[in-house]
């Protein structure tokens, strides 16, 4: 066996054990019990707001006024929070985790790069979060399409498609940024704490970046305006762009708004920023465990 | 041909903390070399930059003819490896614990058989199926050996196999180590037991404070321990004449003295066992035999440190 084939089988073997250890985690089952719930009441919400869509002229439902990814959107933005908490819980101490277990020195003396051993573990996490992110929005999709009788063009499913694909993306980047904490960190406790920090502190860029932005934009806003992003000064928007959660463009996708500015960037400069966060913080990760000591 | 060499091998944390100092190590292929110190000698830090877990301050490493690190994806391939406490996923069996590592050390189709294999090899068959958290520390050592034999490794460095592991659990291992040794696998064991290095290993090595003292034939340091004559102290259950001399007539037996059942002899290192054996085949029985000094003993004298 050569040595990019052997790298592909031991990756695959990674993949496949932590991706087996994950499913039957506490962790994902319980902060996968809370997404679910909570898609399922964007659902809810959803289903409500459709039946208010409703045509003035003929007094019935009108799926052109709200077609049923509308409702998706609602259950996006009742669910995606806890799929960022899915990512970074179940990435934070994949390698500390290894580390206490004394598992690491085991693997790391066999013919496998530590490269290696990371995206393993990385594609794990991002099929065990992102598998159960496409069971639950398909079904979600299914029953709301029945429910209220909106059943949805091939354009509109194209559309979900790329919202899922979207979504993956800021899902990837949670992990990416788990892993990356999961590096710096020798022990779970340190893990854990660095997550919790990460996360509260990207929260905190992206309220910083828009009470910083409308501070320094005189606009009279009400709650139907969108904000002005294009008008915030650079370092309102900066603060935004760190958080992966600002370059979460699903809604635009599902709407096939794609000439909306989101954070003051346009569709493909987000997506783009999804990108390049996960591509950084994977190679920070892969740096830093390249060189760190191993016991 | 040396399966393990290092030149000024030496790592220093922070500033000024040298845990290795200049070592300086030839293995050769198919021996069975023992590196043998107190804790915290620098045993585990040498095993460490060996198995490439940390880097070495300075100073070079080649293994099986390899340089450590830029091509340690080469010694990856050739070497096994036990810690001192074995890792493994507590929560899953055994064997897929094996099949895991097998597959990460490249074995595809045969890699069923080879697992069943070396759990056959270390004892283990019949209970490949237990959940790993159900084994007690013996058999994760017994299991730590079955992996690092995975893919039949040309080395195999063995950081103390044997601590805390009961009399016969340490004999056990000793055994199988031993076993694997005659089939020409290099053995690297590090070791804080003067007696598991002597038992396993045809070299020692012995370190202090990171650095080495000396390199010799395990003989010559068991030799050395003892300072050329040891003092054998056999009390028995009953005297008697051909029990005497039948003592007399094991070769190197220097002077005996007897006082009631008790016989003191002194005698070149190492001869015990020929005094059992002979003390028996005269049909005496012993209540008593011990060496002095010991090899604990000799090697507390030689290092000013304390063994086990």
């Amino acid at each position: 066996m050569n040595e990019f084939s052997r790298e592909v089988y031991g990756l695959v073997a990674v993949a496949q054990r932590e991706l087996s250890a994950t499913l039957r985690t506490r962790r994902f089952i319980v902060l996968g019990v809370l997404f679910v719930l909570f898609a399922v009441v964007g659902a809810y919400y959803g289903n409500f707001d459709l039946g208010r869509s409703i045509s003035p002229a003929s007094g019935s439902p009108d799926p052109k006024l709200h077609p049923i990814n509308y409702g998706m959107s609602v259950v996006y933005s009742y669910s995606n929070i806890f799929l960022s908490i899915l990512g970074l819980g179940l990435s934070y101490d994949a390698i500390t985790n290894e580390r206490t277990l004394r598992t690491l020195v085991q693997v790391l003396v066999r013919p496998i790069r530590r490269s290696t051993l990371l995206f393993g573990k990385f594609s794990a996490y991002v099929t065990a979060a992102g598998g159960l992110f496409v069971i639950t929005t398909l079904v979600l999709f299914g029953v709301l399409s029945i429910v209220t009788h909106r059943y949805p063009s091939i354009y509109d499913f194209e559309l979900l498609l790329l919202s899922m694909a979207v979504i993956m993306l800021y899902l990837a980047s949670f992990v990416a940024i788990g892993m990356l904490i999961s590096s710096l960190t020798r022990t779970n406790l340190d893990s854990m704490l660095g997550a919790v920090f990460v996360w509260v502190l990207l929260l905190a860029f992206a309220y910083a970046g828009v009470i910083t932005g409308v501070s320094a934009v005189p606009t009279d806003l009400s709650v139907t305006t969108d904000l002005p992003y294009s008008q915030f000064p650079l370092y309102s928007k900066v603060f935004l762009w760190l958080n992966p959660g600002s370059h979460n463009v699903a809604v635009q996708s599902l709407a096939g708004d794609f000439s909306k500015m989101t954070a003051g960037l346009s569709y493909v400069d987000n997506v783009l920023f999804l990108v390049a966060i996960i591509i950084v913080t994977s190679l920070g990760a892969y740096y830093i465990f390249n060189r760190a000591d191993i016991v | 041909m040396n399966a393990i060499e290092t030149e000024g091998l030496t790592k220093i944390y922070g500033n000024d903390v040298v845990a290795v100092d200049s070592v300086n190590l030839m293995v050769e292929r198919g021996s069975a070399f023992g590196l043998l110190g107190p804790i915290g000698a620098g045993k585990s830090t040498i095993i460490n930059m060996l198995t490439n877990f940390i880097k070495p301050t300075a100073g070079t490493i080649t293994i099986l003819d390899f340089d450590v690190p830029s091509q340690f994806y080469n010694v990856q391939e050739r070497i096994g490896y036990l810690p001192e406490r074995p890792g493994f996923y507590t929560d899953i069996s055994a064997e897929r614990n094996l099949m895991y590592f097998a597959s990460l050390s490249g074995l595809r189709e045969d890699k069923q058989e080879k697992v069943k294999n070396v759990l056959s090899i270390v004892g283990l068959e019949g209970k490949e199926d237990l959940p790993v958290r159900a084994y007690p520390l013996g058999a994760r050592k017994r299991l730590g050996i079955a992996a690092a034999m995975l893919n039949n490794p040309e080395l195999l460095i063995l950081d103390e196999p044997s601590t805390g592991l009961d009399l016969q659990g340490m004999q056990d291992i000793t055994a199988l180590v031993r076993e694997l040794n005659v089939k020409n696998v290099t053995m690297f064991l590090a070791s804080h037991n003067v007696k598991e290095v002597a038992d396993i290993c045809d070299t020692v090595g012995v370190i202090k404070s990171g650095r080495i003292m000396m390199t010799s034939s395990t003989k010559q340091f068991l030799a050395d321990l003892r300072g050329g004559t040891s003092q054998l102290e056999v009390e028995l259950a009953q005297i008697s004449d051909a029990v005497i001399q039948a003592i007399k007539s094991v070769e190197g037996v220097e002077s005996i003295e007897c006082e009631k059942l008790s016989v003191i002899l002194k005698a070149r290192p190492g001869i015990n066992e020929d005094v059992n054996d002979a003390i028996v085949k005269a049909g005496g029985r012993i209540r008593s035999l011990r060496e002095s000094p010991s090899l604990e003993e000799g090697y507390i004298r030689m290092t000013g440190e304390g063994g086990s």
